[in-house]
Protein backbone atom coordinates (compact mmCIF):
# COMPACT_ATOMS: atom_id res chain seq x y z
CA UNK A 1 0.00 0.00 0.00
CA UNK A 2 2.93 2.28 -0.41
CA UNK A 3 4.55 3.90 -3.42
CA UNK A 4 6.24 0.74 -5.01
CA UNK A 5 9.90 1.46 -7.03
CA UNK A 6 9.73 -0.78 -10.32
CA UNK A 7 13.01 -1.98 -11.95
CA UNK A 8 11.47 0.17 -15.17
CA UNK A 9 11.80 3.07 -12.58
CA UNK A 10 15.09 2.41 -11.95
CA UNK A 11 16.12 1.31 -15.59
CA UNK A 12 14.72 4.84 -16.47
CA UNK A 13 16.58 6.58 -13.34
CA UNK A 14 19.92 5.64 -13.74
CA UNK A 15 19.45 6.23 -17.84
CA UNK A 16 21.87 9.51 -17.85
CA UNK A 17 24.65 7.79 -15.94
CA UNK A 18 25.88 5.84 -19.26
CA UNK A 19 24.48 8.03 -21.94
CA UNK A 20 27.13 10.68 -20.67
CA UNK A 21 29.97 8.58 -20.56
CA UNK A 22 29.09 7.38 -23.76
CA UNK A 23 28.42 11.20 -24.92
CA UNK A 24 31.77 12.32 -23.87
CA UNK A 25 33.15 9.57 -26.05
CA UNK A 26 31.66 10.15 -29.34
CA UNK A 27 32.16 13.14 -31.87
CA UNK A 28 34.94 14.03 -34.85
CA UNK A 29 37.46 12.74 -32.78
CA UNK A 30 36.85 9.66 -30.64
CA UNK A 31 37.66 8.77 -27.35
CA UNK A 32 37.78 5.28 -26.00
CA UNK A 33 35.09 4.23 -23.16
CA UNK A 34 37.65 3.43 -20.50
CA UNK A 35 40.04 6.58 -21.20
CA UNK A 36 36.76 8.45 -20.43
CA UNK A 37 35.72 6.85 -17.68
CA UNK A 38 39.69 6.85 -16.01
CA UNK A 39 39.69 10.72 -16.94
CA UNK A 40 36.47 11.48 -15.04
CA UNK A 41 37.64 9.03 -11.76
CA UNK A 42 40.49 10.97 -12.02
CA UNK A 43 43.30 7.92 -12.22
CA UNK A 44 46.89 8.88 -13.75
CA UNK A 45 47.37 7.78 -17.00
CA UNK A 46 48.76 8.29 -20.18
CA UNK A 47 46.82 9.79 -22.75
CA UNK A 48 47.47 13.04 -24.91
CA UNK A 49 46.56 16.33 -23.53
CA UNK A 50 44.68 17.38 -25.97
CA UNK A 51 42.18 14.20 -25.52
CA UNK A 52 42.02 15.86 -21.80
CA UNK A 53 41.40 18.87 -23.50
CA UNK A 54 38.27 17.91 -25.76
CA UNK A 55 36.73 15.92 -23.00
CA UNK A 56 36.64 18.80 -20.36
CA UNK A 57 37.27 21.89 -22.18
CA UNK A 58 34.68 21.30 -24.96
CA UNK A 59 32.53 17.63 -24.93
CA UNK A 60 31.32 18.15 -21.17
CA UNK A 61 29.97 21.91 -20.79
CA UNK A 62 28.16 20.64 -24.66
CA UNK A 63 27.02 17.23 -23.02
CA UNK A 64 25.80 19.38 -19.73
CA UNK A 65 24.07 21.70 -21.25
CA UNK A 66 22.16 19.15 -23.27
CA UNK A 67 21.18 17.13 -19.99
CA UNK A 68 19.93 20.66 -18.63
CA UNK A 69 18.34 21.72 -21.54
CA UNK A 70 16.67 17.89 -21.25
CA UNK A 71 16.02 18.39 -17.71
CA UNK A 72 14.13 21.73 -18.28
CA UNK A 73 12.20 21.42 -21.13
CA UNK A 74 10.88 18.12 -20.12
CA UNK A 75 9.65 18.87 -16.37
CA UNK A 76 8.57 22.04 -17.48
CA UNK A 77 6.55 20.03 -20.21
CA UNK A 78 5.00 17.47 -17.44
CA UNK A 79 4.56 20.40 -15.37
CA UNK A 80 2.35 22.35 -17.76
CA UNK A 81 0.54 19.89 -19.31
CA UNK A 82 -1.00 18.67 -15.49
CA UNK A 83 -1.46 22.44 -14.96
CA UNK A 84 -3.46 22.59 -18.14
CA UNK A 85 -5.11 19.56 -18.06
CA UNK A 86 -3.87 19.42 -21.50
CA UNK A 87 -2.00 16.96 -23.39
CA UNK A 88 -0.77 19.34 -25.72
CA UNK A 89 0.98 21.63 -23.63
CA UNK A 90 4.72 22.80 -23.02
CA UNK A 91 6.82 25.61 -21.69
CA UNK A 92 6.54 27.48 -25.20
CA UNK A 93 2.42 27.75 -24.90
CA UNK A 94 2.92 31.12 -22.69
CA UNK A 95 4.85 32.61 -25.29
CA UNK A 96 8.30 31.87 -23.48
CA UNK A 97 10.07 30.83 -26.90
CA UNK A 98 8.37 33.88 -29.33
CA UNK A 99 9.67 36.06 -26.46
CA UNK A 100 12.98 34.53 -25.96
CA UNK A 101 13.41 34.41 -30.00
CA UNK A 102 12.54 38.37 -30.67
CA UNK A 103 15.11 39.09 -27.42
CA UNK A 104 18.08 36.77 -29.39
CA UNK A 105 17.07 38.62 -33.08
CA UNK A 106 17.06 41.91 -31.46
CA UNK A 107 21.39 41.07 -29.57
CA UNK A 108 22.16 38.82 -32.96
CA UNK A 109 20.63 41.32 -35.27
CA UNK A 110 21.04 44.99 -33.78
CA UNK A 111 23.75 44.68 -31.11
CA UNK A 112 25.68 42.02 -32.70
CA UNK A 113 26.81 40.35 -30.08
CA UNK A 114 25.85 36.68 -28.80
CA UNK A 115 26.10 37.58 -24.93
CA UNK A 116 24.05 40.67 -25.62
CA UNK A 117 21.36 38.07 -27.81
CA UNK A 118 21.35 35.64 -24.59
CA UNK A 119 20.68 38.30 -21.50
CA UNK A 120 17.87 39.86 -24.18
CA UNK A 121 16.16 36.10 -25.27
CA UNK A 122 16.28 35.16 -21.46
CA UNK A 123 14.70 38.65 -19.87
CA UNK A 124 12.40 38.45 -22.92
CA UNK A 125 11.10 35.21 -22.17
CA UNK A 126 10.54 36.24 -18.94
CA UNK A 127 8.57 39.38 -20.17
CA UNK A 128 6.63 37.24 -22.66
CA UNK A 129 5.26 35.44 -19.96
CA UNK A 130 4.38 38.28 -17.90
CA UNK A 131 2.44 39.98 -20.10
CA UNK A 132 1.00 36.55 -20.77
CA UNK A 133 0.11 36.27 -17.31
CA UNK A 134 -1.06 40.02 -16.89
CA UNK A 135 -3.29 39.59 -20.08
CA UNK A 136 -4.90 36.50 -18.69
CA UNK A 137 -6.00 37.72 -14.72
CA UNK A 138 -9.25 38.84 -14.32
CA UNK A 139 -10.87 39.35 -10.43
CA UNK A 140 -7.85 37.57 -9.01
CA UNK A 141 -7.85 34.33 -10.94
CA UNK A 142 -6.42 33.41 -13.77
CA UNK A 143 -8.41 30.88 -16.00
CA UNK A 144 -6.25 28.14 -17.40
CA UNK A 145 -8.47 28.90 -21.07
CA UNK A 146 -7.67 32.62 -20.98
CA UNK A 147 -3.94 31.69 -20.09
CA UNK A 148 -3.88 29.60 -23.33
CA UNK A 149 -5.74 32.29 -25.15
CA UNK A 150 -3.16 35.19 -24.05
CA UNK A 151 -0.56 32.44 -24.88
CA UNK A 152 -1.25 32.97 -28.37
CA UNK A 153 -1.60 36.62 -28.23
CA UNK A 154 1.48 37.21 -26.89
CA UNK A 155 3.33 34.37 -29.18
CA UNK A 156 1.46 36.50 -32.44
CA UNK A 157 2.77 39.56 -30.85
CA UNK A 158 6.40 38.77 -30.50
CA UNK A 159 6.59 36.81 -33.85
CA UNK A 160 5.93 39.41 -35.52
CA UNK A 161 8.14 41.52 -33.86
CA UNK A 162 10.61 38.73 -34.55
CA UNK A 163 9.53 39.27 -38.52
CA UNK A 164 10.20 43.21 -38.07
CA UNK A 165 13.50 42.86 -37.00
CA UNK A 166 14.50 40.02 -39.60
CA UNK A 167 13.12 42.16 -42.30
CA UNK A 168 14.93 45.17 -41.00
CA UNK A 169 18.49 43.45 -40.58
CA UNK A 170 21.02 42.71 -43.24
CA UNK A 171 20.68 39.35 -44.72
CA UNK A 172 23.70 37.86 -43.50
CA UNK A 173 22.21 38.61 -39.91
CA UNK A 174 19.23 37.29 -40.92
CA UNK A 175 20.79 33.76 -41.66
CA UNK A 176 22.27 33.92 -37.98
CA UNK A 177 19.19 34.38 -36.74
CA UNK A 178 17.24 31.70 -38.35
CA UNK A 179 20.11 29.30 -37.42
CA UNK A 180 20.10 30.31 -34.22
CA UNK A 181 16.59 29.23 -33.88
CA UNK A 182 17.10 26.03 -34.69
CA UNK A 183 18.70 25.66 -31.67
CA UNK A 184 21.90 23.98 -31.63
CA UNK A 185 24.62 22.82 -28.55
CA UNK A 186 27.59 23.47 -30.77
CA UNK A 187 28.68 26.59 -29.15
CA UNK A 188 28.07 25.69 -25.50
CA UNK A 189 30.71 26.33 -23.44
CA UNK A 190 31.28 26.19 -19.33
CA UNK A 191 30.02 29.87 -19.02
CA UNK A 192 26.94 28.91 -20.35
CA UNK A 193 26.01 25.76 -18.50
CA UNK A 194 27.04 28.13 -15.08
CA UNK A 195 24.01 30.95 -16.64
CA UNK A 196 21.82 28.37 -16.28
CA UNK A 197 22.32 26.53 -13.58
CA UNK A 198 20.76 28.54 -10.92
CA UNK A 199 17.51 29.29 -12.98
CA UNK A 200 17.24 25.82 -14.31
CA UNK A 201 18.33 24.65 -10.39
CA UNK A 202 15.87 26.51 -9.09
CA UNK A 203 13.18 25.81 -10.97
CA UNK A 204 13.90 21.89 -10.08
CA UNK A 205 13.50 21.72 -7.23
CA UNK A 206 10.53 23.79 -7.16
CA UNK A 207 8.71 21.79 -9.50
CA UNK A 208 9.97 18.67 -7.49
CA UNK A 209 9.02 19.57 -3.77
CA UNK A 210 5.64 20.76 -5.10
CA UNK A 211 4.97 17.24 -7.81
CA UNK A 212 2.50 15.78 -5.50
CA UNK A 213 0.44 18.70 -5.34
CA UNK A 214 0.55 19.20 -8.81
CA UNK A 215 -1.41 16.36 -8.84
CA UNK A 216 -4.49 17.93 -7.37
CA UNK A 217 -4.13 20.90 -9.94
CA UNK A 218 -5.05 18.70 -12.52
CA UNK A 219 -8.45 17.94 -11.34
CA UNK A 220 -9.46 21.17 -12.08
CA UNK A 221 -10.12 24.46 -10.21
CA UNK A 222 -12.97 23.84 -8.20
CA UNK A 223 -11.90 20.24 -7.13
CA UNK A 224 -8.28 21.33 -6.35
CA UNK A 225 -10.09 24.09 -4.09
CA UNK A 226 -12.13 22.23 -2.32
CA UNK A 227 -9.36 19.40 -1.24
CA UNK A 228 -7.35 22.33 0.21
CA UNK A 229 -5.08 23.97 -2.45
CA UNK A 230 -4.46 27.58 -2.78
CA UNK A 231 -4.58 27.14 -6.38
CA UNK A 232 -4.04 30.85 -7.36
CA UNK A 233 -0.77 30.34 -6.11
CA UNK A 234 0.34 27.12 -7.09
CA UNK A 235 -0.37 27.55 -10.58
CA UNK A 236 1.46 30.77 -10.42
CA UNK A 237 4.46 28.78 -8.71
CA UNK A 238 4.22 26.11 -11.64
CA UNK A 239 3.59 28.85 -14.22
CA UNK A 240 7.32 30.66 -12.67
CA UNK A 241 9.59 27.76 -12.56
CA UNK A 242 8.81 26.53 -15.79
CA UNK A 243 9.15 29.47 -17.37
CA UNK A 244 12.55 30.35 -15.45
CA UNK A 245 13.69 26.68 -16.62
CA UNK A 246 12.68 27.35 -20.39
CA UNK A 247 13.96 30.80 -20.50
CA UNK A 248 17.67 30.13 -19.40
CA UNK A 249 17.42 26.96 -21.71
CA UNK A 250 16.34 28.86 -25.20
CA UNK A 251 18.69 32.01 -24.48
CA UNK A 252 21.18 29.58 -24.33
CA UNK A 253 20.88 26.85 -27.05
CA UNK A 254 17.81 28.43 -29.03
CA UNK A 255 14.36 26.79 -29.66
CA UNK A 256 14.41 22.74 -29.15
CA UNK A 257 11.02 21.51 -29.95
CA UNK A 258 9.18 18.42 -29.31
CA UNK A 259 11.08 17.32 -25.59
CA UNK A 260 8.55 18.64 -23.19
CA UNK A 261 5.99 16.88 -25.17
CA UNK A 262 7.39 13.46 -25.53
CA UNK A 263 9.46 12.98 -22.78
CA UNK A 264 6.65 13.24 -20.19
CA UNK A 265 4.48 11.44 -22.20
CA UNK A 266 6.71 8.90 -22.57
CA UNK A 267 7.27 8.38 -18.90
CA UNK A 268 3.08 8.09 -18.50
CA UNK A 269 2.68 5.66 -20.85
CA UNK A 270 6.10 3.27 -19.71
CA UNK A 271 5.19 3.61 -16.20
CA UNK A 272 1.61 3.56 -16.77
CA UNK A 273 1.00 6.64 -14.36
CA UNK A 274 0.34 9.96 -14.68
CA UNK A 275 1.10 10.73 -10.79
CA UNK A 276 3.87 13.60 -10.71
CA UNK A 277 5.77 12.35 -7.88
CA UNK A 278 7.02 9.65 -10.66
CA UNK A 279 7.09 11.67 -13.71
CA UNK A 280 8.61 14.78 -12.45
CA UNK A 281 11.59 13.07 -11.53
CA UNK A 282 11.70 10.22 -14.62
CA UNK A 283 10.84 12.98 -16.75
CA UNK A 284 14.15 14.78 -15.89
CA UNK A 285 16.24 11.71 -16.12
CA UNK A 286 14.50 10.67 -19.62
CA UNK A 287 15.10 14.27 -21.09
CA UNK A 288 18.25 14.58 -19.68
CA UNK A 289 19.19 11.01 -21.58
CA UNK A 290 17.04 12.16 -24.90
CA UNK A 291 18.90 15.26 -25.49
CA UNK A 292 22.12 14.31 -24.81
CA UNK A 293 21.95 10.74 -26.96
CA UNK A 294 20.21 13.64 -29.92
CA UNK A 295 22.94 15.86 -29.40
CA UNK A 296 25.17 12.80 -30.03
CA UNK A 297 23.63 12.78 -33.51
CA UNK A 298 24.00 16.14 -34.14
CA UNK A 299 27.47 16.56 -34.30
CA UNK A 300 28.23 13.02 -35.18
CA UNK A 301 25.78 11.42 -37.76
CA UNK A 302 26.79 13.56 -40.57
CA UNK A 303 30.19 15.19 -41.70
CA UNK A 304 29.10 18.56 -40.38
CA UNK A 305 26.80 19.84 -37.17
CA UNK A 306 23.17 19.68 -37.62
CA UNK A 307 20.71 22.12 -35.63
CA UNK A 308 19.42 19.45 -32.63
CA UNK A 309 15.97 21.37 -32.58
CA UNK A 310 16.00 19.72 -36.25
CA UNK A 311 16.18 16.33 -34.98
CA UNK A 312 14.01 16.41 -31.61
CA UNK A 313 11.30 17.61 -34.05
CA UNK A 314 12.47 14.86 -37.07
CA UNK A 315 12.11 12.67 -34.29
CA UNK A 316 9.66 13.62 -31.73
CA UNK A 317 6.64 14.63 -34.11
CA UNK A 318 6.39 10.89 -35.93
CA UNK A 319 6.65 9.40 -32.11
CA UNK A 320 4.59 11.40 -30.64
CA UNK A 321 1.68 10.38 -33.44
CA UNK A 322 2.70 6.61 -32.56
CA UNK A 323 2.27 7.03 -29.10
CA UNK A 324 -1.42 8.80 -29.81
CA UNK A 325 -2.12 6.14 -32.25
CA UNK A 326 -0.78 3.11 -30.06
CA UNK A 327 -3.63 1.02 -29.09
CA UNK A 328 -4.71 -0.02 -25.57
CA UNK A 329 -2.74 2.64 -23.69
CA UNK A 330 -4.25 5.60 -22.69
CA UNK A 331 -2.59 8.56 -20.96
CA UNK A 332 -5.53 10.83 -21.64
CA UNK A 333 -9.11 10.41 -21.07
CA UNK B 1 -23.50 22.46 15.54
CA UNK B 2 -21.63 21.56 12.62
CA UNK B 3 -22.44 24.34 10.42
CA UNK B 4 -24.72 27.63 11.28
CA UNK B 5 -25.60 29.72 8.50
CA UNK B 6 -27.28 33.37 9.14
CA UNK B 7 -28.24 35.85 6.76
CA UNK B 8 -26.51 34.52 3.53
CA UNK B 9 -27.53 36.60 0.47
CA UNK B 10 -26.04 35.96 -2.72
CA UNK B 11 -27.20 37.28 -5.99
CA UNK B 12 -25.69 36.39 -9.63
CA UNK B 13 -25.54 39.79 -11.09
CA UNK B 14 -29.25 40.84 -9.82
CA UNK B 15 -31.41 37.74 -11.66
CA UNK B 16 -31.31 35.61 -9.24
CA UNK B 17 -30.46 35.78 -5.41
CA UNK B 18 -30.27 33.14 -2.78
CA UNK B 19 -31.16 34.66 0.48
CA UNK B 20 -31.10 31.70 3.23
CA UNK B 21 -31.43 33.55 6.59
CA UNK B 22 -31.03 30.45 8.78
CA UNK B 23 -30.16 27.28 8.83
CA UNK B 24 -28.33 24.25 10.83
CA UNK B 25 -26.41 21.32 10.72
CA UNK B 26 -25.73 19.06 13.95
CA UNK B 27 -23.13 16.36 14.22
CA UNK B 28 -23.92 13.10 12.12
CA UNK B 29 -27.15 14.55 10.43
CA UNK B 30 -28.14 14.58 7.14
CA UNK B 31 -29.93 17.39 5.49
CA UNK B 32 -30.97 17.46 2.19
CA UNK B 33 -31.59 20.02 -0.27
CA UNK B 34 -34.60 19.93 -2.65
CA UNK B 35 -35.92 21.64 -4.87
CA UNK B 36 -35.71 22.46 -8.73
CA UNK B 37 -33.31 23.03 -11.36
CA UNK B 38 -32.47 26.42 -10.54
CA UNK B 39 -33.27 27.23 -7.10
CA UNK B 40 -30.35 27.31 -6.19
CA UNK B 41 -29.06 24.23 -4.14
CA UNK B 42 -25.64 24.19 -5.82
CA UNK B 43 -25.06 27.79 -5.07
CA UNK B 44 -25.96 27.40 -1.29
CA UNK B 45 -23.41 24.04 -1.36
CA UNK B 46 -20.87 26.95 -2.73
CA UNK B 47 -21.12 29.35 -0.68
CA UNK B 48 -20.61 26.87 2.28
CA UNK B 49 -17.54 25.39 0.89
CA UNK B 50 -16.28 29.41 0.19
CA UNK B 51 -16.22 28.08 -3.61
CA UNK B 52 -18.11 31.87 -4.44
CA UNK B 53 -18.21 34.42 -1.71
CA UNK B 54 -21.60 35.59 -0.93
CA UNK B 55 -22.30 39.37 -0.45
CA UNK B 56 -23.49 39.07 3.44
CA UNK B 57 -23.94 36.86 6.02
CA UNK B 58 -22.15 34.23 7.87
CA UNK B 59 -21.30 30.84 7.61
CA UNK B 60 -19.53 28.97 10.40
CA UNK B 61 -18.43 25.57 10.40
CA UNK B 62 -17.50 24.03 13.83
CA UNK B 63 -17.69 27.41 15.30
CA UNK B 64 -15.15 29.07 12.76
CA UNK B 65 -16.09 31.82 10.25
CA UNK B 66 -15.32 29.44 6.95
CA UNK B 67 -14.45 33.15 4.78
CA UNK B 68 -11.29 33.66 7.19
CA UNK B 69 -10.17 30.59 7.08
CA UNK B 70 -7.27 29.53 4.53
CA UNK B 71 -8.53 27.04 1.83
CA UNK B 72 -5.94 24.32 3.52
CA UNK B 73 -7.65 24.89 6.92
CA UNK B 74 -11.21 24.66 5.29
CA UNK B 75 -10.36 21.63 3.34
CA UNK B 76 -9.83 20.03 6.75
CA UNK B 77 -13.62 20.85 7.70
CA UNK B 78 -15.11 20.19 4.63
CA UNK B 79 -15.19 17.20 2.31
CA UNK B 80 -16.73 17.99 -1.17
CA UNK B 81 -18.65 16.05 -3.62
CA UNK B 82 -18.70 17.59 -6.38
CA UNK B 83 -21.26 17.42 -9.45
CA UNK B 84 -19.97 16.50 -12.97
CA UNK B 85 -16.10 15.82 -12.36
CA UNK B 86 -14.20 15.95 -15.65
CA UNK B 87 -11.54 13.47 -15.67
CA UNK B 88 -8.15 14.29 -17.28
CA UNK B 89 -5.35 11.57 -16.26
CA UNK B 90 -5.98 8.00 -15.59
CA UNK B 91 -4.83 8.35 -11.53
CA UNK B 92 -5.23 5.24 -10.19
CA UNK B 93 -8.39 4.78 -7.56
CA UNK B 94 -5.93 4.80 -4.80
CA UNK B 95 -3.85 7.99 -5.99
CA UNK B 96 -7.28 9.82 -6.16
CA UNK B 97 -8.38 8.95 -2.73
CA UNK B 98 -4.81 10.01 -1.36
CA UNK B 99 -5.55 13.19 -2.77
CA UNK B 100 -8.10 13.85 0.23
CA UNK B 101 -5.28 14.51 1.99
CA UNK B 102 -3.48 17.58 0.22
CA UNK B 103 -5.16 19.95 3.60
CA UNK B 104 -2.97 17.54 5.39
CA UNK B 105 0.39 17.58 4.07
CA UNK B 106 2.88 19.88 4.63
CA UNK B 107 2.48 21.83 1.39
CA UNK B 108 6.28 21.13 0.00
CA UNK B 109 6.00 17.77 1.02
CA UNK B 110 4.43 13.92 -0.31
CA UNK B 111 1.88 11.08 1.34
CA UNK B 112 3.43 9.11 4.23
CA UNK B 113 2.31 6.11 5.72
CA UNK B 114 0.17 7.20 8.30
CA UNK B 115 -2.01 9.64 5.04
CA UNK B 116 -1.94 6.31 2.87
CA UNK B 117 -3.61 4.59 5.98
CA UNK B 118 -6.35 6.81 6.45
CA UNK B 119 -6.73 7.00 2.27
CA UNK B 120 -7.03 3.00 2.69
CA UNK B 121 -9.50 3.53 5.42
CA UNK B 122 -11.95 5.76 3.55
CA UNK B 123 -11.68 3.05 0.37
CA UNK B 124 -12.52 0.26 2.70
CA UNK B 125 -15.55 2.50 4.43
CA UNK B 126 -16.91 2.56 0.56
CA UNK B 127 -15.67 -0.78 -0.02
CA UNK B 128 -13.36 0.14 -3.08
CA UNK B 129 -10.23 -1.43 -1.78
CA UNK B 130 -9.99 -4.20 -4.27
CA UNK B 131 -9.67 -1.87 -7.19
CA UNK B 132 -6.90 0.41 -5.51
CA UNK B 133 -4.61 -0.35 -8.48
CA UNK B 134 -7.29 0.58 -11.14
CA UNK B 135 -7.78 3.52 -12.87
CA UNK B 136 -10.17 5.18 -11.97
CA UNK B 137 -10.87 6.80 -15.57
CA UNK B 138 -11.85 3.18 -16.77
CA UNK B 139 -14.22 3.08 -13.88
CA UNK B 140 -18.29 2.69 -13.89
CA UNK B 141 -20.33 6.20 -12.93
CA UNK B 142 -21.16 4.57 -9.67
CA UNK B 143 -18.07 3.60 -9.23
CA UNK B 144 -16.04 6.33 -9.82
CA UNK B 145 -18.71 8.35 -7.30
CA UNK B 146 -17.45 6.12 -4.80
CA UNK B 147 -13.93 7.10 -5.03
CA UNK B 148 -14.53 10.52 -5.15
CA UNK B 149 -16.49 10.06 -1.72
CA UNK B 150 -14.01 7.99 -0.39
CA UNK B 151 -11.65 11.06 -1.33
CA UNK B 152 -13.84 13.34 0.71
CA UNK B 153 -13.95 11.03 3.55
CA UNK B 154 -10.00 10.53 3.36
CA UNK B 155 -10.09 14.93 4.02
CA UNK B 156 -11.65 13.58 7.42
CA UNK B 157 -14.02 16.56 7.55
CA UNK B 158 -16.23 17.53 9.84
CA UNK B 159 -19.01 18.36 7.08
CA UNK B 160 -19.53 16.39 3.72
CA UNK B 161 -21.37 18.98 1.15
CA UNK B 162 -22.98 16.15 -1.81
CA UNK B 163 -23.83 17.94 -5.01
CA UNK B 164 -26.58 15.66 -6.58
CA UNK B 165 -24.53 12.27 -5.35
CA UNK B 166 -26.89 9.87 -6.75
CA UNK B 167 -26.77 11.23 -10.49
CA UNK B 168 -26.59 9.31 -13.53
CA UNK B 169 -26.37 6.42 -10.61
CA UNK B 170 -28.51 3.22 -11.06
CA UNK B 171 -30.87 1.58 -9.22
CA UNK B 172 -28.56 -0.51 -6.56
CA UNK B 173 -25.73 2.23 -6.79
CA UNK B 174 -28.41 5.45 -5.46
CA UNK B 175 -28.85 2.80 -2.72
CA UNK B 176 -25.05 1.88 -2.07
CA UNK B 177 -24.16 5.83 -1.97
CA UNK B 178 -27.25 6.72 0.42
CA UNK B 179 -25.88 3.89 2.76
CA UNK B 180 -23.16 5.21 3.37
CA UNK B 181 -23.23 8.22 3.64
CA UNK B 182 -26.18 7.26 6.58
CA UNK B 183 -23.53 5.15 7.91
CA UNK B 184 -20.63 7.39 7.96
CA UNK B 185 -22.98 10.41 9.39
CA UNK B 186 -24.03 8.01 12.48
CA UNK B 187 -20.37 6.51 12.90
CA UNK B 188 -18.26 9.51 12.68
CA UNK B 189 -20.33 11.79 13.49
CA UNK B 190 -19.72 13.61 10.35
CA UNK B 191 -22.70 16.22 9.08
CA UNK B 192 -23.88 16.42 5.64
CA UNK B 193 -25.50 18.63 3.57
CA UNK B 194 -26.66 17.05 0.03
CA UNK B 195 -28.83 17.94 -3.18
CA UNK B 196 -31.20 15.49 -4.60
CA UNK B 197 -33.75 15.19 -7.47
CA UNK B 198 -36.00 12.49 -5.66
CA UNK B 199 -38.45 13.40 -3.17
CA UNK B 200 -38.51 9.75 -1.88
CA UNK B 201 -34.70 9.26 -1.58
CA UNK B 202 -34.92 11.97 0.85
CA UNK B 203 -38.05 10.93 2.32
CA UNK B 204 -35.66 7.57 3.13
CA UNK B 205 -32.27 9.22 4.05
CA UNK B 206 -32.57 12.91 5.40
CA UNK B 207 -32.90 13.64 9.06
CA UNK B 208 -34.09 16.97 7.96
CA UNK B 209 -35.15 18.48 4.56
CA UNK B 210 -34.84 22.03 3.52
CA UNK B 211 -37.46 22.65 0.13
CA UNK B 212 -35.79 25.38 -1.87
CA UNK B 213 -37.79 27.74 -4.84
CA UNK B 214 -36.09 31.05 -6.22
CA UNK B 215 -33.27 31.08 -3.87
CA UNK B 216 -34.90 30.99 -0.97
CA UNK B 217 -35.52 28.23 1.55
CA UNK B 218 -39.91 27.48 1.71
CA UNK B 219 -39.91 25.25 4.27
CA UNK B 220 -37.70 23.69 6.59
CA UNK B 221 -38.04 20.77 8.60
CA UNK B 222 -38.37 16.68 9.55
CA UNK B 223 -38.66 15.18 6.24
CA UNK B 224 -42.52 13.98 6.32
CA UNK B 225 -43.43 17.35 7.43
CA UNK B 226 -41.89 19.01 4.51
CA UNK B 227 -42.29 17.00 2.28
CA UNK B 228 -46.18 17.06 1.20
CA UNK B 229 -48.02 16.58 -1.78
CA UNK B 230 -49.09 20.07 -1.50
CA UNK B 231 -45.28 21.77 -0.75
CA UNK B 232 -43.80 18.97 -3.45
CA UNK B 233 -46.39 20.43 -6.02
CA UNK B 234 -46.09 23.56 -5.61
CA UNK B 235 -42.42 24.21 -5.45
CA UNK B 236 -41.90 21.68 -8.52
CA UNK B 237 -45.49 23.17 -10.69
CA UNK B 238 -46.45 19.48 -11.03
CA UNK B 239 -49.31 17.54 -10.21
CA UNK B 240 -48.41 15.03 -7.61
CA UNK B 241 -50.25 11.59 -6.42
CA UNK B 242 -49.32 10.26 -3.03
CA UNK B 243 -49.30 6.70 -2.42
CA UNK B 244 -48.88 4.74 1.45
CA UNK B 245 -49.04 7.36 4.28
CA UNK B 246 -46.96 7.90 7.21
CA UNK B 247 -43.18 6.57 6.70
CA UNK B 248 -44.59 4.28 3.67
CA UNK B 249 -45.34 7.46 2.07
CA UNK B 250 -44.10 7.66 -1.69
CA UNK B 251 -44.74 11.09 -4.19
CA UNK B 252 -44.62 10.11 -7.75
CA UNK B 253 -45.95 12.87 -10.02
CA UNK B 254 -48.76 12.44 -12.43
CA UNK B 255 -47.51 11.90 -16.00
CA UNK B 256 -48.36 15.15 -18.21
CA UNK B 257 -47.30 18.21 -18.39
CA UNK B 258 -48.96 20.70 -16.23
CA UNK B 259 -48.37 24.10 -14.86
Amino acid sequence: MRMRVRPLSIALALLPLPVFIVSLCIGSYPIPPATVIQMLLGIPGDWPRVEWAIVFRLRMPRVIMAALGGIALSVSGASLQSTFRNPLVDSYILGVSAGAAFGAALGLGILSSMAAAQVLAFCMGLLAFTLTYAAARTRGETPVVSLVLAGIIITALFSAALSTVKFFVDPHKTAEIVYWLMGSFSCAGWDDVAWCMLPVGTGFVLLYLLRWRMNALSMGDEEAKALGVDVHRLRFLVLVASTLMASAIVSTVGIIGWVGLIVPHSVRMALRTPDNRIVIPLSACVGAAYLMIADDFARAATGYELPVGILTTLSGAPFFLYLLRRKGVRVWS
Amino acid sequence: MVLRIRGLRFSYGGAFTLEVDHLRVREGEILVLLGPNGSGKTTLLKCINALIRPESGKVEIAGRDIFSLRRRDLARLVGYLPQGHVPSFPFRVEDMVLLGRVAHVDPLSAPDRSDYEIAWSAMRAVGIEDFADRPYTELSGGERQLVLLARALAQEPRLLLLDEPTNHLDFRNQALVMGIVRKVAREKGIGAVMTLHDPNMALRVADRVALMSRGRLMREGRPQDVITPQTVSEVYGVEVERVGDGNGMYIFPALGVST
